[in-house]
């Protein structure tokens, strides 16, 4: 049996967030719908008409690489579900910023915690003001405050006292 | 306790929570996670560790309060303890140690427990020797009880078993012992009751009250013996005597019961989970007579059990008959009798109280026994309405003499010395002639007299020494024109 990884590699690298996650498993379930009411041949047509073109693309190439006849319903039914599995098995990596991040760099964290953590790992990016800079991050439960926030309230707390007195 | 924030910054661990089922919450994270462990819910809620799966964790929670999924959880690398103190005297707290009576908050304590704690070794063990008073006299002459003993108290409900509890409390807070008291999922009107008798009676100051009601959460029901028996652990440590009584392990059971269920534990007998004797058991260990610092002192427990329709059988009461030194059994047909208390005592067994006797209280015990088995065979001849003879119509009325002497009134207490010198006098027949209700109005002025006057004291506590039955029949003989006359200007 192929490892889920090999299968599954290409389509998985366009999953960089909850929300793609979020927005593939929708598409696969609007697929789902269509997959046993269509004719033979209009794979593609529902392909075309359901989901974004972004995912259609990867979805067809994907299931070329892994010589799965279009018209076997049962085998893409197969794959999907895998797929389907997949992603939500997916470890999720919080971080919480104190700004909104652009696309790009949405990406190059995603290629550095790759490389440094590991495949299978997706980002749920949340923006809070509050945090002022830096981050909190939160991955397979545990938890690290490295925001200016906490950094302000420790020096205010350790020195906080000294402060107070008079000179 | 520190609030949430301060513990997700110290523990750097999070958690969230995934799925609610009333008293068992699904968290997932919190890779460290131990058993029993505290965990903080960022709505201010905390629970305990139930269970850990590789991918989730399972806490029982303490509070009735909605919490919604994807709520944060941190750990406090703690496990539950409570305040313990003597300012727990005379308050009614909750499983959490809280107050929850009208009187003002407690005080913030020094000292704090673990509930959970590991019953002391057999090298701080010693055997139960010194006799325990309950004030009813069918338990102290007929199944005495020693100190350090775990009697069960089992019975139908409504036959009398919380009645004689609180008679055994109210003679122990008067020889100066403290009594915590386990009110486990009762109506809120039944834990007043008790307070209020505690007040009443003014043995409030030495008692404490483990109180959780039927509609407080479940987790928090759960808790209330194991808190209980951790403040007895404490008073134990003081020096102190303690009693505790556990009403009832029954409802306990069930409770625990709904808990595995909702934590899909795999149901064992009547649905109960496999580690319901564990449970009971580990409770019942930490009573017992110990060797502590502050020298030689005892936690008695009573534990209570309710039957169906008298059925000794079931899993819960056969549980707690194999852990426990012996039972009393409150029988549903003798209390429709009218016998108070309803005590069988050819179903009730005490397995330790027997060694703690004098050589006189033995005597005694043994002359009752026999007499009552004899009484019982008898009663079958009059079903039969055959003629009499004079020595069973003899043998019949002492033993109505006597069932009439053990029916003791509600509330009503009798020192153990007072006892054994009215069941001589009944015995040797000192009152011939006179029905029992003359009979029980000397006894009403002899107890009036012991307890106001030190010389009736002081000569009823000089007969208690003689140390053969036959020797103390006839100085009771001897001495009851004296009692009489000392006895005559007081009243019941």
């Amino acid at each position: 049996m192929k490892d889920n990884t090999l299968i599954y590699s290409d389509i998985i690298k366009a999953v960089k967030t909850t929300a793609d996650a979020e927005d593939f498993l929708s598409q696969i379930d609007a697929l789902f719908a269509k997959l046993f009411k269509t004719t033979p041949g209009s794979f593609d047509e529902n392909l075309k008409k359901i989901i974004g073109s972004n995912f259609a693309a990867l979805l067809r190439e994907s299931l070329e690489k892994n010589n799965i006849n279009k018209n076997d319903q049962s085998s893409i039914e197969k794959f999907l579900n895998g797929l389907k599995d997949y992603i939500q098995q997916l470890k999720i990596l919080k971080l919480q910023i104190a700004f909104q991040p652009s696309d790009e760099m949405i990406d190059d964290i995603f290629v550095w915690v790759s490389e440094n953590i590991g495949q299978g790992i997706i980002l749920d990016i949340s923006y809070d003001i509050s945090l002022i800079g830096g981050a909190i991050i939160t991955f397979e439960g545990k938890y690290r405050d490295l925001s200016l926030k906490k950094r302000f309230s420790d020096i205010f707390e350790k020195n906080g006292v000294l402060l107070k007195k008079p000179k | 306790m520190k609030d949430f924030t301060a513990y997700l910054n110290q523990i750097q661990e999070i958690g969230y929570v995934e799925e609610v089922t009333d008293a068992i919450i699904h968290v997932s994270g919190l890779p460290e996670a131990k058993s029993d462990e505290i965990v903080y819910f960022e709505t201010g809620d905390f629970g305990q560790v139930f269970t850990i799966h590789p991918d989730l964790v399972e806490i029982l929670v303490f509070s009735k309060n909605s919490i919604k999924p994807g709520t944060r959880v941190v750990r406090t690398n703690s496990v539950l303890q409570i305040p313990v103190g003597f300012e727990l005297l005379g308050r009614v707290i909750d499983p959490l140690g809280n107050s929850i009576d009208s009187i003002k908050p407690l005080k913030k304590m020094e000292f704090s427990r673990s509930i959970q704690s590991i019953p002391l070794g057999i090298a701080y063990r010693k055997t139960i020797i010194t006799p325990f008073e309950t004030g009813v006299s069918m338990v102290d002459m007929v199944m005495p009880l020693g100190h350090g003993q775990r009697e069960l108290i089992i019975g139908d409900r409504k036959t009398g078993k919380t009645n004689f509890l609180m008679k055994t409390v109210l003679s122990q807070a008067k020889k100066g012992n403290v009594c915590v008291y386990a009110s486990i999922g009762k109506k809120k009107i039944d834990i007043k009751q008790l307070e209020e008798f505690f007040i009443k009676n003014k043995i409030m100051d030495k008692a404490v009250i483990v109180a959780s009601g039927s509609e407080d959460a479940t987790g928090l029901i759960y808790l209330t013996p194991f808190t209980a028996m951790t403040i007895c652990e404490y008073f134990r440590d003081q020096g102190k005597n303690v009693v505790v009584i556990l009403d009832d392990l029954s409802t306990h059971a069930k409770f625990y019961r709904e808990i595995a269920l909702l934590g899909k534990r795999f149901p064992g007998r009547n649905s109960y989970p496999s580690d319901m004797f564990f449970i009971h058991a580990q409770l019942m260990e930490r009573a017992g007579n110990f060797i502590t610092q502050k020298g030689e002192f005892s936690i008695t427990c009573f534990p209570v059990a309710e039957t169906m329709q008298g059925d000794l059988s079931g899993y819960i009461e056969t549980n707690l008959m194999s852990m426990t030194d012996g039972h009393l059994y409150f029988d549903r047909d003798l209390f429709y009798q009218g016998r108070r208390p309803a005590i069988n005592p050819f179903l009730s067994v005490t397995r330790v109280g027997r060694q703690t006797q004098t050589n006189l209280r033995r005597e005694i015990n043994r002359e009752i026994i026999s007499f009552f088995t004899l009484y019982e065979k008898m009663q079958s001849f009059i079903h039969f309405g055959t003629e009499l003879n004079e020595n069973i119509k003899a043998t019949l009325a002492t033993g109505e003499k006597l069932i009439r002497f053990f029916n003791q009134k509600y509330q009503e207490i009798l020192p153990i010395d007072l006892q054994l010198i009215f069941f001589v006098m009944l015995w040797g027949n000192v009152f011939e002639g006179k029905d029992f209700d003359a009979i029980e109005n000397i006894f009403g002025k002899i107890f009036g007299a012991y307890e106001e006057d030190p010389k009736m004291k002081q000569q009823i506590d000089n007969l208690i020494k003689i140390d053969s039955f036959n020797k103390l029949l006839a100085s009771v003989r001897k001495q009851t024109p004296d009692i009489l006359k000392l006895s005559e200007k007081y009243g019941k």
